[in-house]
C-alpha cells in the first residue's frame, strides 16, 4: 500500500521533456543580484555554487554563458597565501570543501596555473592526520567527505603522491559499516552522500576490491522508491541529488541497470520547474544550483544523449577527465 | 530613512544582547512569522526562557550584521592589523552571535568564535549555551554540533575536572542530543554527536563507561521502540548492543541484567523451545534449559568440537546470543504492532548479521567476497593447515549449518517471513532475499 | 516518531461543527509556535469533521500529520491528530472509546450548544497522555475489536477531502478563527523547502 511508504507521487501534468535551454537560462542569471538577502545567505558555499553551476553549464554545452575571466579572478582572491587553501568567497576562512570546488572549476577551464597549486598540496597534506583521515579545516572535524575532497582534489593536480594513500583508504574502509554502506565516521550510519565519497575515494586510490560490492549494491538499489526517485536513507523521501549520489555508486559498482532506469528517469524530469528552469528535490519545490546539476548529471549516467557525458567519480564532464589523462577506476565484475 | 533603519537595527541587536546576557536560562530561539511592523513595537520577544524575534525584521537585522562583519572585520586587507581591543571585540562578539542565530551555518563566524575563546575574549560555558540556542531552531545544524565538539574537547582536556562535573556535561550533551533527535527525525547529525560523545569519554582515564553504556542501552531501547520509521536511531541502538556486547565480564553483566526489566535468559529459552514446537529434531534434550550453565548451553547448541586449542569464551558466547536473541524479539514485535516500516527490517538484518558472524567466528570461518573460508584464530593466531582445502571448508560450513543454535535461528526467520508475508508486509519477501542473496543462506533458506 | 498531538470531540450541527472538548501536546514544537499550530489544529478539525458523513471513518494524511475522523451517526465526532506512525486502527478503537466515555459523562441534550468552557470532562486530558504509546493503548483496548478497519476511509492529502473547487488557503484566509498571527504562520509553513543537505 503506497499509503504507508514516504514517497511522493508524480502528476500527471509534470514536465515529461528536458528543458535545457531553460536551465540554461536559469542558471545563466542566478545569483546577479550581489546585493540580495539571499546572495548573502548563502555566499558561504558561492565557490560549490560556481561549481555546480559551470559543471551543469559544461553538461549541456553552455559554458560560454558564465563569466569565466571573472570567476578564475574571484577563485585567485579566494586563496588564503599563508595555508594555501581557498575559501567559499572573499573574506571567508579557507576549507578543504571550496578548495575541491575551485580546482575542479579551474579543471574545466584548463586554468589550474591561475592558482598556487604548491600551495593548495601544502594544505592539503597540512589536513591528513596520523590515521589516515582528513580534517576540513584547521579546526579538527573529521569526515569521509574530506578523504574524498583530498584525493579528488590532489589527483586533479596530479600529486596524489604527496599523501599516505594506504592510510587514506585504511580510514575510509574502516568507516564501512555491516550493510556494505559508509558513513561520515568510523562507526556512523551510512549514507548514500557519504557511500558516494568513500566509493569514490577508492575509485580514484584503485581500490574497489575493497569494497563489499554487493551487498552495498543492494542497499543502493533500495533506495529507490515507487515513485521511482531515490532516498539517501530507509524511509527519507526522495531527493534528486539522490539520483547522482547513488546512481554514481552504482556505476562506479558497474551495476547501474540494478534500478529501474525508465521510472528514475521520469522522476527526475518531473523536478524541473517549466516556468523558472532548474531542478528542485522533489516536484513542486523550488529549484537550486546544486539539484540542477545533479539532475542533470543524473540524466547523462542514465545514458541521455543531450547531455554530455558526466565522469561519475568526479562529477565532471567526461572530456576534462580525458583531457587530464584521469583514470578511475570502474569495478569489473 | 536609511539612517532610521540603522538605528533600528542596531536596537533590535542590543535588545537580542541583552536577553542573552542576562537570561542564563534561555534555552530556544525561533523566528516568529509576523507580516509587518504594525504594532510598532520591538520584534525581539522574551517569554518563558525562550527567544523570539519577528520574521519582518530578519532581512534587515541580517544584511546589516553580515555586511557590518564583511567589512570591518573580515576584509582580508584590514584583518592583519586589527587588534581588537576590548570594545571592538564586544561588538564583534554581538555581531557574530546575531547572524549566526539567523544562519548557522557560516563557518567562518563560528571559526571567529573559536579565535576569540582562544584568546579568552569569550567564554566556552557561554559559547554552549549560544549553540544550544542554534540548535533549538535547527536540529541538524552540523556546524553548531561541530563547534560544541571543539568546545567540549577543550573543556575535557583539563584533567584536574571533578567526575560529577563531567557527569553534568555529559547529561546536558545526552538531553541536547534527545531533544534535537526530537525534532528531525533521521538527525544524522544528532546521533552522530552522542556517538561522538560517548568515543570522546573512553579516551578519559577517570571516567567510567559501564554505566553510561547500559542507561544508553536502556534509553536506546525506549526511544526506538517510539521512533519506528527513524534508522538512525535504530543505527544508535545498534552501537549501544555493540557497546554491551564488548563489555560481557560478570561485574558488568550483573549490572547489566539488574538494570533491564526482562529475564534474557528466559527469553533466550522461550525462543528455543518456541523452534522445538516446530520441528522436535532441532534440538535433543529434555532437560531444563534455563537450568543449562551457559558452557553446558553454548555446547549443546553449537557442538564443542574446535579448530584450535584456544579456550573460546562460551559464557560471553551464551550472553551475546541472550542479549541478541531479545533484540530479535523485540524487533518481532514492533514489526507486528507497526507493521511496513523498512527501518524496523533493516534493524532485523543487523541482528541476524551479528547472530550469524558470531556462529561463523565459532567454527573459525568468515566471509570474504561472498564466499566462507577459513579464518586464523585471532586468539592463538594458529594458522589452520587445512586452510586452503575446500573439503575441509565444505566440512566446517556443515557444521555451522548443522548446529541446533544456526537451526533454530534459521526456522525462526523462515516461520517470521511466512507470518508478516500474511500481513501483506513487502518488506517480508524483501528479507527472505536479503537473507538469501546478501547474507549468503541461499543454500540453507 | 509515534506521537499524538491533538485529541478533540466536536458535534456536527448542520451547517457547522463546534469543538466540545480539545487536549494537545505540542511540547515538541517551538513556545512562540505552540498557539498557532493549537489554532490550526482545530481549524482543521472542524473543517474536517464538517466534511465526513455521519457514521463513518476517515483517515487523512496532510504533510507530516495524520488527522484521524470519526462522526457518529448521532453527530458527535472525535478527532485525533498524530504523526504517520501512529497506527491508523489503534488511532481510531482509541477515539470510539473516547466518545464513548463522553457520552457517558456529558448528556446529549447539551451537546449542540455546548462550549470548551463549559463542558467537563478531564479525562480527555489523561487519555491524550496515555495513548502515546499506542501499544500500552491497544492492549487496553483489545477487548473491543469490533473496529473494521477496510471501513476507514484513506486520503492522501486533506485537498481530497475538500468540496470541488474548495482550497485549503482560500479556507484559512477567511476563517475568522485564526488569528492574523496563525495566518502569517500558515503561509511561511508553506513557503518553507526542505533542504536536501542531510
Amino acid at each position: 500500500m503506497s499509503f504507508t511508504t514516504k514517497d511522493v507521487v508524480l502528476k500527471e501534468d509534470r514536465p515529461k521533456t528536458l528543458l535545457l535551454q531553460k536551465h540554461s537560462d536559469y542558471l545563466a542569471s542566478y545569483g546577479l543580484n550581489k546585493d540580495d538577502y539571499e546572495y548573502c545567505m548563502t555566499e558561504y558555499l558561492r565557490m560549490s555554487g560556481i561549481y555546480w553551476s559551470l559543471t551543469a553549464m559544461e553538461l549541456m554545452g553552455q559554458s560560454s554563458r558564465m563569466p569565466k575571466e571573472d570567476i578564475i579572478e574571484f577563485i585567485t582572491q579566494c586563496q588564503d597565501s599563508e595555508s594555501g587553501g581557498i575559501s567559499a568567497s572573499i573574506g571567508h576562512d579557507p576549507h578543504i570543501l571550496y578548495t575541491l570546488s575551485a580546482v575542479q572549476v579551474l579543471a574545466m577551464y584548463d586554468r589550474l596555473d591561475a592558482v598556487d597549486i604548491v600551495g593548495i598540496v601544502r594544505y592539503i597534506v597540512s589536513l591528513q592526520q596520523e590515521d589516515g583521515s582528513f580534517y576540513g579545516d584547521k579546526w579538527g572535524e573529521i569526515d569521509t567527505r574530506f578523504s574524498f575532497c583530498a584525493v579528488m582534489c590532489l589527483s586533479l593536480l596530479q600529486r596524489l603522491d604527496a599523501i599516505d594513500i594506504n592510510k587514506t583508504v585504511e580510514f575510509v574502509l574502516s568507516c564501512m559499516n555491516f550493510d556494505g554502506g559508509f558513513g561520515s565516521k568510523p562507526g556512523s550510519e551510512s549514507h548514500a552522500g557519504l557511500i558516494y565519497c568513500c566509493v569514490g575515494t577508492l575509485s580514484i586510490c584503485k581500490r574497489m576490491d575493497a569494497l563489499h560490492a554487493d551487498g552495498l549494491a543492494w542497499w543502493l538499489c533500495e533506495r529507490q522508491l515507487p515513485s521511482g526517485g531515490l532516498n539517501g536513507r530507509p524511509e527519507k523521501l526522495p531527493d534528486l541529488c539522490y539520483s547522482w549520489w547513488v546512481m554514481s555508486s552504482l556505476s562506479m559498482l558497474n551495476r547501474i541497470h540494478w534500478v529501474d532506469k525508465k521510472s528514475l528517469e521520469e522522476f527526475i524530469l518531473a523536478c524541473q520547474d517549466n516556468e523558472t528552469g532548474g531542478f528542485s528535490d522533489r516536484p513542486g519545490d523550488i529549484t537550486d544550483p546544486f539539484h540542477t546539476l545533479f539532475g542533470l548529471a543524473g540524466l547523462s549516467l542514465l545514458g541521455n544523449t543531450s547531455i554530455k557525458p558526466v565522469n561519475p567519480t568526479y562529477c565532471m564532464p567526461q572530456e576534462t577527465i580525458d583531457r587530464l589523462k584521469l583514470k578511475p577506476q570502474i569495478l569489473q565484475i | 530613512m536609511e539612517e532610521d533603519k540603522f538605528a533600528l537595527v542596531e536596537k533590535i541587536i542590543k535588545d537580542i544582547e541583552n536577553v542573552l546576557s542576562k537570561n542564563a536560562e534561555l534555552y530556544a530561539f525561533d523566528i516568529v512569522p509576523v507580516d509587518s511592523n504594525f504594532r510598532n513595537k520591538t520584534p525581539v520577544l522574551h517569554l518563558e526562557n525562550c527567544l523570539g524575534l519577528e520574521s519582518w525584521c530578519v532581512k534587515h537585522v541580517y544584511m546589516y550584521c553580515y555586511s557590518e562583519l564583511m567589512d570591518k572585520y573580515f576584509c582580508k586587507t584590514k584583518r592583519r592589523n586589527s587588534t581588537l581591543g576590548s570594545i571592538h571585540s564586544e561588538k564583534l562578539g554581538r555581531l557574530l552571535s546575531v547572524t549566526l542565530l539567523l544562519n548557522p551555518e557560516l563557518n567562518t563566524l563560528w571559526n571567529k568564535r573559536r579565535d576569540m575563546v582562544l584568546r579568552n575574549l569569550l567564554e566556552k560555558s557561554s559559547e554552549l549555551k549560544l549553540t544550544r540556542l542554534v540548535l533549538s531552531r535547527k536540529p541538524k545544524c552540523n556546524e553548531a554540533f561541530g563547534y560544541r565538539r571543539w568546545l567540549l574537547e577543550a573543556i575535557l582536556q583539563d584533567e584536574n575536572l571533578q567526575s560529577n562535573y563531567v557527569q553534568n556535561l555529559v547529561n546536558e550533551e545526552l538531553h541536547l542530543c534527545q531533544i534535537a533527535s526530537d525534532k528531525s527525525p533521521n538527525n544524522y547529525h544528532s546521533w552522530n554527536h552522542r556517538m561522538w560523545l560517548l568515543n570522546t569519554l573512553k579516551k578519559i582515564t577517570n571516567f567510567s563507561l559501564d554505566l553510561l553504556y547500559i542507561k544508553e542501552y536502556n534509553f536506546s531501547e525506549r526511544w526506538t521502540s517510539k521512533h519506528v520509521s527513524d534508522f538512525s536511531c535504530f543505527h544508535y541502538r545498534q552501537y549501544c548492543i555493540k557497546n554491551v556486547i564488548l563489555h560481557l565480564n560478570d561485574v558488568f553483566w550483573k549490572m547489566f541484567q539488574n538494570s533491564i526489566e526482562i529475564d534474557l535468559r528466559k527469553c533466550f529459552v522461550n525462543v528455543l523451545l518456541k523452534a522445538l514446537q516446530n520441528d522436535m529434531t532441532l534440538l535433543n534434550t529434555d532437560e531444563n534449559l534455563m537450568e543449562y550453565s551457559d558452557e553446558k548451553l553454548i555446547n549443546l547448541l553449537l557442538s564443542n568440537t574446535r579448530n584450535c586449542n584456544c579456550k573460546h569464551n562460551n559464557v560471553y558466547l551464551c550472553r551475546k546470543f541472550e542479549v541478541l536473541f531479545h533484540e530479535l524479539v523485540l524487533n518481532s514485535e514492533l514489526i507486528q504492532f507497526y507493521k511496513w516500516h523498512e527501518s524496523l527490517w533493516y534493524h532485523r538484518r543487523y541482528i541476524v548479521h551479528e547472530l550469524i558472524i558470531s556462529m561463523y567466528e565459532y567454527f573459525g570461518l568468515k566471509k570474504q567476497n561472498g564466499a566462507l573460508v577459513k579464518d586464523n584464530c585471532k586468539k592463538c593466531n594458529s594458522n589452520d593447515l587445512r586452510q586452503k582445502q575446500v573439503k575441509i571448508v565444505r566440512y566446517d560450513c556443515n557444521r555451522v549449518y548443522s548446529s541446533a543454535i544456526f537451526k533454530v535461528l534459521i526456522s525462526h526467520e523462515r516461520k517470521f517471513i511466512a507470518e508478516r508475508n500474511g500481513d501483506s508486509d513487502k518488506f517480508a519477501e524483501r528479507h527472505e532475499k536479503y537473507l538469501k542473496f546478501v547474507e549468503g543462506l541461499n543454500i540453507v533458506i | 516518531m509515534v506521537k499524538v498531538y491533538a485529541l478533540l470531540i466536536l458535534y456536527k450541527g448542520i451547517n457547522n461543527a463546534s469543538i466540545l472538548k480539545g487536549a494537545y501536546d505540542l511540547r515538541s514544537f517551538s513556545y512562540f509556535q505552540r498557539s498557532s499550530v493549537q489554532e490550526f489544529m482545530t481549524f482543521v478539525s472542524k473543517t474536517m469533521v464538517e466534511r465526513t458523513h455521519p457514521a463513518s471513518r476517515q483517515s487523512v494524511k496532510e504533510g507530516e500529520y495524520m488527522l484521524q475522523v470519526y462522526v457518529r451517526a448521532d453527530n458527535l465526532a472525535g478527532v485525533l491528530i498524530s504523526d504517520h506512525e501512529y497506527p491508523n486502527r489503534v488511532a481510531h478503537t482509541l477515539i470510539t472509546k473516547t466518545l464513548d466515555e463522553f457520552t457517558a459523562a456529558v448528556p446529549s441534550s447539551t451537546w449542540a450548544t455546548g462550549k470548551e468552557s463549559t463542558i467537563d470532562f478531564p479525562s480527555l486530558a489523561l487519555h491524550l497522555e496515555k495513548y502515546q504509546n499506542p501499544k500500552e493503548a491497544d492492549a487496553l483496548t483489545k477487548i473491543q475489536n469490533d473496529l473494521d478497519e477496510t471501513k476507514i476511509i484513506l486520503h492522501d492529502t486533506i485537498k481530497a477531502v475538500l468540496e470541488r473547487g474548495e482550497k485549503l488557503d482560500d479556507l484559512v484566509a477567511k476563517s475568522d478563527s485564526l488569528s492574523m498571527h496563525s495566518k502569517a504562520f500558515y503561509k511561511t509553513a508553506a513557503k518553507t523547502n526542505s533542504c536536501c543537505n542531510f
